[in-house]
């Protein structure tokens, strides 16, 4: 074939190959599975503890903490629905999903560690990496779930209060 | 200073944030240039990789989903050139038959594929982008201009060239090592 007679349009229209959006979803699940291996869970070991990381095993009182209401409770929440397999990041998915807006990964982080001093949510380790913290899964307890329950009885009681006032 | 976990959870929400709005488009970059899956994600895990040492932010540049489509080409394409580097153990008689053009057409669309593939791999980077911005991802000559940081009248020429040069190449009867 001479260059004349090709219709190269068609030829990359024909010929280039294309990935289709599931084949690019399925290829990107892989991908980040490795990148997360190679990136963020070995070197967990070498992070610096958070000064604010509370000693899990510390049979203090919990102290009094101050926590935005509306993100307390959507964490609460977050933690509630992924019923015992949320790990910090898909809690902090879950929590960016539940409010529609980015949220601070490291504060979400932070804020699950204090609730867990407030015996608001319990977190157990991964069986296969007992000591990577980003790697625990949350569970709300009893406790947990009655503040949760309050919280929502307290939202929806200012809702009303607003309705009447309108 | 070794970050603390909180920080690093904050870079991996950073990254898993970019990682998820940018994948496909980077994907598709990568799976244009080498036309399989495997060499594909090995070109899309070490780009995102680079971009975690880098620092990236989508805020640094103007068109990212642009940006990341180019870089995935590049890095699929330096990939691909290492690999041939290593891989040049082929016979001379399997060098002609994969470049044979009646073979070609007798094996149909996939010896298209790899003709056009070959093909490309041979054009200039630049000329090369601007096809695949154009034919894969349907940027307009503006869209490309703005990106590259060309006018739209060169980015037309270099578009018109890159196909003439294409028509040419895949005309060709290859010359082994041509490219080498």
């Amino acid at each position: 074939m001479k260059p004349n007679d090709m219709d190269i349009d068609e030829i990359l229209k024909r010929y280039l190959p294309r990935a289709t959006p599931e084949e690019a979803d399925a290829a990107g699940e892989r991908v980040l599975k490795r990148i997360r291996a190679l990136r963020f869970s070995h070197e967990r070991s070498e992070c610096k503890p958070d000064r604010a990381q509370p000693s899990i095993n510390a049979g203090e009182e919990p102290k009094a903490i101050w926590l935005p209401a509306r993100m307390n409770m959507t964490i609460l929440a977050a933690v509630d629905e992924l019923q015992g397999r949320g790990d910090p990041m898909r809690i902090i998915l879950k929590v960016e999903e539940l409010m529609e807006e980015m949220v601070s990964g490291s504060a979400v982080f932070l804020i699950l560690l204090m609730m867990e001093r407030m015996e608001l949510v319990t977190s157990s380790p991964d069986p296969s990496e007992p000591g990577e913290l980003d790697k625990r899964t949350f569970q709300i307890t009893a406790s947990g779930r009655e503040t949760l329950a309050a919280a929502r009885a307290a939202a929806a009681r200012r809702a009303g209060l607003l309705e009447d006032f309108a | 200073m070794k970050p603390t976990v909180a920080q690093q959870i904050g870079m991996k929400q950073q990254f898993e944030r970019l990682f998820a709005k940018y994948q496909r488009v980077v994907y598709c970059g990568v799976y244009s240039v080498t036309g399989n899956t495997p060499d594909a994600e090995d070109a899309m895990q070490s780009l995102f990789l680079k971009l975690i040492d880098q620092g990236f932010s989508e805020d640094s540049v103007r068109d990212p989903a642009g940006y990341l489509f180019r870089a995935g080409a590049n890095e699929a394409r330096q990939m691909h050139r290492a690999q041939e580097r290593r891989s040049r153990n082929h016979t001379d008689d399997e060098v002609g038959l994969l470049r044979d053009p009646a073979t070609d057409r007798n094996r149909g669309a996939e010896a298209m594929r790899e003709r056009l593939l070959e093909a490309m791999d041979r054009l200039d980077p630049e000329q090369a982008d601007i096809l695949l911005l154009s034919v894969e991802r349907g940027y307009s000559d503006a869209e490309i201009a703005d990106l590259l940081g060309k006018t739209r009248g060169a980015v037309a020429m270099a578009l018109h060239r890159a196909k003439e040069r294409l028509k040419g190449l895949m005309c060709d009867e290859p010359k082994w090592g041509e490219n080498q």
